[in-house]
């Protein structure tokens, strides 16, 4: 059991605010991603969870117990670091163990624990050894063998794979979602890597700035992103974005060429950002004309950079082989029903079913 | 190589060949064979015995200057480390206090000896020294205290004055170990449950165990080393009470000419000297190759 609670967190650092007021509820079980650029205040939020900050206002609350002022060993989480942080003077099964050992658990407690975990984390056969003699991806399986000998309540998790290399990143991220279906455990996770918290999550927390852009499942903020930034920032490529015009109930950039009929009502003439998935436009014999600038083939795809006459860049993905070459004319056009439209000012989606 | 490279390189090592030759190897030399030598009255009378060893065996106050070198080293070592770990401790903690003590820390350093020994050696004077004045108008003694004066004090009240000295940079040091200890290990026995104490005890102490032994040895051989601070202040008395093996072989061999004693004496303080540094070199290298690949 552990579902958490936030509500209204504030910290400041002095006379800088990094978090202004954070609501969020998390179900028990659930596996939440906290995605964001650097400096979001996604860590922030995440230690202070941990209770390795300490919040200037609001509640933290676990299973609907206000944890504020309790030190962090007695809130009952464990928390996986980026850089691992195991003792380097301690094999494998002390590291795991060195939680059970403080609590002053009977030593065979504390070892059959420790094997259970080290046998879940494929580590039986490393549990003699020590750090220093550990790949980077075994090191990462036992800062989490730390964290499930304790049992806690709640896993977090703080960009754990970003010292990994790629082709270990895909495998871990794939060990934990599994480790997470088996156990079960609320797990909070800090990445700002949009394709991890894509992959891995039950629900996204996209945040930016102190603020939490928008929560969702991450198929929701892929169809439905709530503003120009979390579009941008969930899907690689990312989204394309061009200033358009409402035209008679549809939409036009440029210099009148026609992308579609927007997905809202608006007012004649209005002037809004509209944005649309690379995937979601096709080359076309009419549409938005636009010169081929580049082309990146990687197999299953190529992804086309086109210019627009505006010199506006549009990415395409395309799962066709191309025929053009660059410098070529060409024309494109959305998908219906995949337009996004957003405010000019205030970059909010305007699209009515988004919360 | 060529013949002419190697003649060059051959002159280039030569000067400090020649200095180590003149400066290390030959004094060495000259001690070793001069405690094999029979000295009277500043006269060398043969060599080859082992007289000037009998001698030292004999004396009685040799046995005295190997128990109050004991505590000089040996203790002024353990409260040198231990003092400075624990300044050092306090010194690691952020804040801007402990940033101004980090630096007024050194004053002691930049010192004379001489300056610090002339300094402590008034204000432990028996009668008019101020510290002994103060303890008195506190109340915490009837009488005068004669801090050098005393045999059983004597040999403590240098050690105190020698980790007044040294310990300053045992603190720096240890402090620096202390502060590079990486955050989130220690954040991570925050979260696994561990007080002040066993974060201490389980992560920092084991972290900066190197710095420790190394300082260890240092502060050895440094105090090993020290002749000016007790010599000035109490010049080994008195009546022995605080002769150690560099004021004593100094007496022994500027003011009694005791030449070959006082080398026999240089000779089995290079012992101790050298497998202490063995010893330091031993750690230093075990401790670089358990490093292996980080």
């Amino acid at each position: 059991m552990g579902s958490v609670a936030l509500k209204n967190i504030r910290k400041s650092y002095g006379a800088v605010e990094v978090l202004h007021g954070i609501d969020l509820d998390i179900q028990d079980g659930e596996f939440t991603v906290l995605v964001g650029p650097s400096g979001c205040g996604k860590s922030t939020l995440l230690r202070s969870i941990a209770g390795l900050e300490t919040i200037s206002n609001g509640d933290i609350a676990i299973d609907g117990t206000v944890i504020n002022s309790l030190v962090p060993k007695d809130r009952d989480i464990a928390m996986v670091f980026q850089n691992y942080a195991l003792y380097p003077h301690m094999s494998v099964a002390k590291n795991m163990g060195f939680s059970l050992r403080l609590a002053k658990e009977p030593q065979d407690r504390i070892d059959s624990k420790v094997r259970a975990a080290a046998e879940i984390l494929d580590l039986t056969a490393l549990l003699d050894r020590y750090p220093r003699q550990l790949s980077g991806g075994q090191r990462q399986r036992v800062a989490m063998g730390r964290a499930i000998v304790r049992d806690p309540k709640v896993f977090l998790f703080d960009e754990p794979l970003s010292n990994l290399d790629a082709k270990l990143r895909v495998q871990m991220r794939s060990e934990i979602k599994e480790l997470h279906q088996r156990l079960k455990t609320t797990t909070i996770y800090v990445t700002h890597d949009q394709i991890e918290a894509m992959t891995m999550a039950d629900r996204i927390v996209v945040m930016r700035g102190g603020h939490v852009e928008q929560i969702g499942t991450p198929l929701e903020l892929y169809d439905n992103p709530a503003s120009v930034f979390v579009a941008g920032f969930i899907g690689s490529p990312a989204m394309n974005f061009l200033p358009a015009r409402n035209s008679d109930g549809s939409l036009q950039v440029g210099k009148g060429e026609n992308l579609g009929p927007s997905p809202v009502s608006l007012r004649n003439g209005r002037e809004v950002i509209v944005g649309f998935r690379p995937e979601d436009i096709r080359l076309s014999d009419g549409g938005l004309p636009a010169k081929v600038a580049l082309i990146e083939p990687t197999g299953a795809e190529t992804q086309l950079t086109l210019r627009t006459t505006e010199g506006n860049g549009v990415i395409m993905t395309t799962r066709e082989r191309i025929a053009h070459s660059v410098g070529d004319a060409v024309h494109v056009a959305v998908t219906p029903g995949k337009l996004h439209c957003f405010d000019t000012e205030t970059e909010l989606s305007l699209t009515g079913s988004v919360q | 190589m060529l013949k002419s490279d190697r003649i060059l390189a051959y002159a280039l090592i030569l000067p400090v060949v020649a200095a180590v030759l003149a400066f290390v190897v030959g004094p060495t030399y000259n001690v070793a064979t001069l405690s094999l030598t029979q000295v009277v009255m500043g006269m060398e009378r043969g060599f080859g015995t082992l007289s000037n060893f009998e001698a030292l065996a004999a004396d009685p106050v040799f046995g005295l200057v190997l128990k109050n070198t004991a505590i000089w080293i040996l203790g002024g070592t353990f409260l040198c480390v231990t003092v400075g770990l624990g300044v050092g401790t306090f010194l690691a903690i952020d804040s801007r206090m402990t940033g101004w003590l980090r630096a007024l820390i050194l004053l002691p350093w930049v010192l004379p000896d001489v300056v610090t020994a002339m300094a402590w050696k008034w204000m432990l004077h028996g009668q008019v020294g101020i510290i002994g004045q103060t303890l008195q108008s506190w109340g915490f003694s009837e009488g005068a205290i004669s801090f050098m004066g005393d045999p059983n004090l004597v040999m403590w009240t240098l050690v105190v004055v020698l980790i007044w000295r040294k310990m300053p940079l045992v603190a720096l040091i240890l402090c620096a170990a202390i502060r590079s200890v990486p955050d989130d290990q220690i954040e991570a026995a925050r979260m696994d449950g561990a007080n002040a104490f066993e974060r201490f005890r389980f992560v920092t102490l084991p972290n900066i165990a190197f710095s420790l032994t190394a300082v260890t040895v240092i502060s050895m051989i440094w105090i090993t080393a020290e002749f000016a601070l007790p010599w000035i202040m109490t010049g080994g008395g008195p009546a022995n009470a605080s002769q150690i093996m560099a004021t004593y072989i100094y007496q022994q061999s500027f003011e009694f000419f005791n030449w070959g004693v006082a080398s026999a004496m240089s000779v089995i303080n290079l012992v101790m000297l050298a497998s202490i540094v063995a010893l330091y070199l031993y750690i230093n290298r075990r401790s670089w190759s358990s490093e292996g690949s980080k």
